[in-house]
């Protein structure tokens, strides 16, 4: 009997499905169907008599190999890799130039406040305002949220919109919380990017 | 074992799968399987080869996919579309006019018979 510590079956299978999926381009409905197909396979082994390892080396030379799957895969649903690679390029830059206009933003409105209090109609703006980034700041991340859980990576589209709107939340004035959802939005598709099967 | 030739694989790959969901509702590993005991083991594909087939064919509206909860997990059940249907009938006759030629050719009786 192997000891559990000595090999852990859902890394090992996580990190063959990482193989497959080098350029991060499946769904969540795709990883799952790998991993699905691993547990079984590697538990009808094991049913048989072989330990984990055995029987995930067994799963893994069916299965075939990683590069010649990948391969497969994007024959059938090819990945603008170049276009991945430049908007995540964007996202850095954006980032950086988001540092900086957080600082301005945060002391404009320190400063707007303290000589505005008491005027209420400024006030009513200002609130109106930002009451109205926060609707599209919450609109913006509740669609980023819904749209990566279905198909982790960039459409054309997003490939062309989100630098775009990067570039115009960075370096058209001082709308601190649009820049705000900005930052966020970019912090969440990378995290997302990052996402793993489900134990 | 016998062993079949690449290409043969591939043009079969598609009738097969069709034709295995046409007798019911399947998943990935199942249709493998199935795959395995009808051949009696003889059509041995890599296993990962028919999850970009099965994604082409969902791609291509000639099958469709739905998640069923099984055993405590989700899986992903593919189901022929009729699309997929009238395109396997297409495919069987192309199979059985070329059986019938090679038939001909070889001096052997055809026996490619659909239920």
């Amino acid at each position: 009997m192997e000891h559990p510590t000595e090999f852990d079956l859902q890394l090992a299978i996580n990190n063959f499905i990482r193989e497959i999926d080098r350029r991060q381009v499946f769904d969540r409905d795709q990883l799952d169907e790998l991993y699905d197909h691993f547990t079984e396979e590697t538990a009808s082994l094991t049913a048989l008599g072989l330990n984990e390892r055995e029987a995930f080396t067994v799963s893994k030379l069916r299965f075939g190999e990683a590069a010649v799957i990948r391969r497969e895969y994007e024959r059938v649903q090819p990945v603008d890799g170049a276009g991945q690679k430049i908007i995540f390029g964007f996202m850095g830059f954006f980032m950086i130039g988001f540092g900086y206009s957080l600082v301005s933003a945060a002391h404009q409105l320190v400063t707007s406040l303290y000589r505005r209090f008491g005027e209420t109609r400024e006030m009513l703006f200002l609130f109106l305002d930002y009451f109205l980034s926060f609707l599209i700041m919450g609109g913006l991340l509740t669609y980023i949220v819904y749209r990566l859980r279905t198909k982790p990576y960039f459409t054309r589209l997003e490939l062309f919109a989100i630098p775009l709107l990067g570039f115009f939340m960075n370096f058209s004035g001082n709308r601190f919380l649009l820049q705000l959802a900005v930052l966020l939005t970019y912090i969440l598709i990378y995290r997302e990017r990052k996402t793993l099967i489900p134990a | 074992m016998k062993s079949y030739s690449k290409d043969l694989i591939a043009a079969s790959t598609i009738p097969i799968v069709l034709s295995i969901l046409q007798r019911g509702d399947n998943y990935g590993y199942r249709i493998i399987k199935e795959v395995q005991t009808i051949s009696g083991g003889e059509l041995n594909w890599k296993e990962g080869s028919l999850y970009p087939v099965l994604a082409k064919l969902e791609q291509n509206g000639l099958i469709t996919s739905y998640k069923k909860k099984e055993n405590g997990r989700t899986r992903k059940y593919y189901a022929i579309h009729q699309d997929g249907i009238k395109f396997l009938a297409d495919v069987k006759n192309e199979w059985s006019s070329i059986n019938q030629i090679l038939a001909k050719l070889w001096n052997i009786q055809p026996n490619l018979t659909f239920s």
